[in-house]
């Protein structure tokens, strides 16, 4: 399958005859002063595209877990599969921020360096699952702070204002909303379980099926 | 009914790049065709590359990947299997380090090789399912794979191959610049 990108390549690099198949143009000669984010600044946001896809990832595997027939808590499953899905439109937020700002130029194909598979995928209630993900958001949270500190005060005396503002109005507002909710929920479900374990996991699941909670 | 069986069908989307016999230090991490078309989509999205209807072509494949790796893993459970994440099925990718900064061609060309393995990989779990292993028969792996998944392979496959068709005498013309700009205008209004 490998052919197809060598065959390109090749044809690419090789001109055949009189006809050459031109793929590389001209690099436009573009001013590149309006570019002002520093390094540290950049590094830290790079940074934070992996841990949002990491996010992705773990809640993949909470709703794999929960669609699993043997755990059946199809609530649970959506509400983890759609947390996915948001932390992946976070990450491309980020990117689109980065790009608009003149950013990832080059680099791209080490923009996701570590290992992002789920470190943990199953779990013994759906409590303790959402206790995991509202330590996750935190996490999150903490790392937007740092990012948002980096890029305010750094060795290089620039403060990126409009960057700060974006993840502080933007990202932070969503993540501390979230977090309400997450916690919210742990403590409905946790009394709910009391004395009635099995019927207010399984009552409380259709209620989030439902969009009821 | 076997419930191992389904598990195999998760190769068809978390390809894991295995690198034995690559030295730790220079092994890569493992990557996601859900990742790779979204890094592919990032670098068209930069004001250099500025190609706005690669980006919008990759962007989809990146969404269309993640959606249809959810979906998966939600079907994987109605056989009463369960998601394996970090095993690979689809063996050794090339040792050198991925590099999805490619010009337009070669970009698609490497769309076109990834969607082609897929498509094998489930034509094996499909062979398997319907006659090669004698002691398992699974007609509900084959209908799915006939009626869910290969349409759609097909049409992904058949897409892009028409794209490489078009892109390799367009840039084999006299001003292969403007036949990339007018192409990639084309690709924002598909």
């Amino acid at each position: 399958m490998k052919y197809i990108v060598v065959a390109v390549l090749l044809a690419c690099s090789v001109a055949l005859g009189s006809a050459v198949l031109q793929c590389e143009h001209k690099k436009p000669d573009i001013p590149s002063d309006w570019i002002d984010m520093v390094d540290p600044c950049i590094r830290k946001m790079r940074g934070q595209i992996e841990e949002e896809l990491k996010a992705a990832m773990q809640y993949m595997a909470m709703g794999a877990h929960f669609s699993k027939d043997t755990i059946n808590r199809p609530g649970f499953a959506k509400m983890f599969f759609e947390a996915a899905s948001e932390e992946r439109e976070h990450a491309i937020k980020l990117i689109r921020y980065l790009l608009m700002r003149g950013e990832l130029t080059s680099n791209v194909s080490e923009l996701i360096k570590r290992n992002l598979m789920p470190k943990t995928t199953s779990w013994t209630s759906a409590v303790s699952a959402l206790k995991d993900a509202l330590n996750l958001e935190t996490t999150v949270t903490k790392k937007i702070r740092e990012v948002i500190k980096v890029c305010e005060d750094n060795p290089t005396n620039y403060n990126d204002y409009h960057l700060v503002d974006y993840l502080t109005g933007d990202f932070l507002d969503e993540q501390y909303h979230g977090q309400r909710e997450i916690a919210g929920r742990v403590s409905t479900l946790e009394k709910l379980m009391e004395k009635h374990g099995a019927l207010g996991e399984f009552l409380f699941d259709k209620k989030i099926l439902d969009g009821a909670v | 009914m076997s419930v191992d069986r389904p598990h195999q069908l998760h190769v068809q989307v978390w390809r894991h790049r295995h690198r034995r016999g690559v030295p730790p230090a220079v092994r890569q991490p493992p990557l996601h065709p859900l990742l790779e078309y979204l890094l592919m989509s990032t670098h068209y999205a930069n004001y250099e590359k500025n190609r706005p209807g690669f980006e919008k072509l990759f962007r989809g494949l990146s969404d269309d990947t993640w959606k249809d790796a959810i979906e998966l893993i939600k079907y994987i459970t109605t056989r009463g299997g369960e998601m394996n994440f970090g095993t690979s099925a689809l063996g050794e990718e090339d040792a050198d380090a991925p590099n999805f900064e490619l010009y337009e061609l070669q970009s698609i060309a490497k769309a076109l090789d990834m969607e082609k393995k897929l498509a094998v990989e489930a034509i094996r779990i499909h062979s398997e399912a319907t006659r090669k292993n004698s002691k398992f028969h699974d007609p509900e792996i084959s209908y799915h794979l006939e009626h869910e998944f290969m349409p759609k392979q097909r049409d992904i496959i058949r897409k892009l191959a028409g794209y490489t068709t078009d892109l390799s005498s367009l840039l084999d013309g006299p001003d292969s610049s403007l036949s990339l700009f007018l192409f990639d205008d084309y690709l924002t209004k598909q």
